[in-house]
């Protein structure tokens, strides 16, 4: 029962990130536009990997190791909310990392970003984005907000709980 | 191959099969983390002029590298090999292989994100040739050797020592 409840969250999770993928194209994609297209599929699916994949088998093993402790409602909502926490987490690192040029630097740039006169993570986007412009903006601008991105894989959690105690309650057992 | 069970002190006694996905998850997730950890502190000491402030780098090498790509290396790889008997031929290679070239993208995204302009996470303008072979041949060695530790008797034993992936 552990080998479903992994395989069907990481699934969850995979479309979580796809159905992003596809209605957020745009800010996702936008690191890596103006590049040749090996560089866009590795990206693709460092993505998917990231945001769907990753999180998916950390709520995969959140429910399981609560499913196998114990089959109760007290389980489910434990492993329903350190799930979201873990996906919420995951999700908002690399969230910040697709909008935020601050964030990005600090993580990333051997440079701190006061020392950077001219710079954009965010290269190629079609957008006239004001280099004072804060994290929020931006990912309004976009229409990538945080809630927004977030909402496929909360959905992705909620359904892959339901699915594990929803089975052992029916007497599924290994 | 033989494959320890649980101890008497376990709060449940699963097959090793049953523990086969959430072992894997783990074992992987310990091997990437302690991997990023090394390589953070290996780039401040390397490349001490790249050093930018510590609070965001800790935090996209622990949570999303060490945590989150390493969990996603885990899954997919079990996925991979599950229709396979843990400790066979064929699991030992898909696992290896399917967790190396995960790995490995991780590395080569990297490697592309350090090359952007202002972007020096460390090392990729001063010694491109290290970072591409800590990525993608340390990546793909990583997935072997997570896979070695998954599908070996010895491996296994070594892996029983560690209390939480028992």
């Amino acid at each position: 029962m552990s080998a479903a409840i992994v395989r069907v969250s990481v699934v969850l999770g995979a479309c979580a990130a796809l159905i992003n993928l596809l209605v957020w194209h745009q800010p996702i994609m936008a690191m890596a536009n103006g590049h040749m297209w090996a560089v866009k599929v590795l990206y693709v699916m460092w993505f998917v990997l990231g945001w769907g994949v990753a999180t998916g088998a950390l709520t995969g093993l959140v429910i399981s190791s609560m499913w196998l402790r114990s089959p109760g409602r007290l389980s489910a909502a434990v492993a329903f909310v350190v799930s979201l926490f873990l996906t919420t987490t995951v999700c908002l690192v690399l969230h910040r990392c697709l909008t935020d040029d601050k964030f990005m630097h600090e993580a990333m740039s051997g440079q701190r970003p006061d020392e950077v006169t001219s710079y954009s993570t965010i290269q190629g986007m079609d957008m006239d984005m004001h280099p004072g412009m804060d994290m929020d903006m931006q990912s309004q601008a976009t229409g990538f907000t945080r809630v927004v991105a977030l909402t496929p894989n909360f959905i992705a959690v909620a359904l892959s709980v339901m699915y594990a105690f929803r089975h052992r309650r029916r007497g599924c057992g290994d | 191959m033989n494959t320890a069970v649980a101890d008497r002190s376990d709060f449940y006694a699963l097959s090793p099969e049953s523990r086969r996905p959430a072992r894997t998850l783990k074992t992987y997730i310990l091997l990437g983390w302690s991997v990023e950890t090394f390589f953070l502190f290996f780039g401040m000491i390397m490349y001490p002029q790249l050093h930018p402030p510590l609070l965001g780098r800790l935090i996209w090498t622990q949570i999303l590298c060490g945590i989150g790509m390493s969990s996603a290396v885990g899954a997919v790889a079990y996925m991979a090999a599950s229709r396979f008997k843990q400790g066979s031929w064929a699991a030992l290679i898909v696992t290896g292989i399917v967790a190396g070239a995960a790995f490995s993208i991780c590395g080569e995204v990297c490697y592309f994100v350090d090359t952007l302009p202002g972007v020096d996470y460390y090392g990729s303008h001063e010694g491109p040739l290290l970072f591409r072979l800590k990525g993608d041949i340390g990546g793909f060695g990583l997935g072997l050797f997570g896979s070695w530790l998954l599908n070996t008797k010895m491996g296994v034993s070594l892996l029983n020592k560690i209390p939480f992936l028992r």
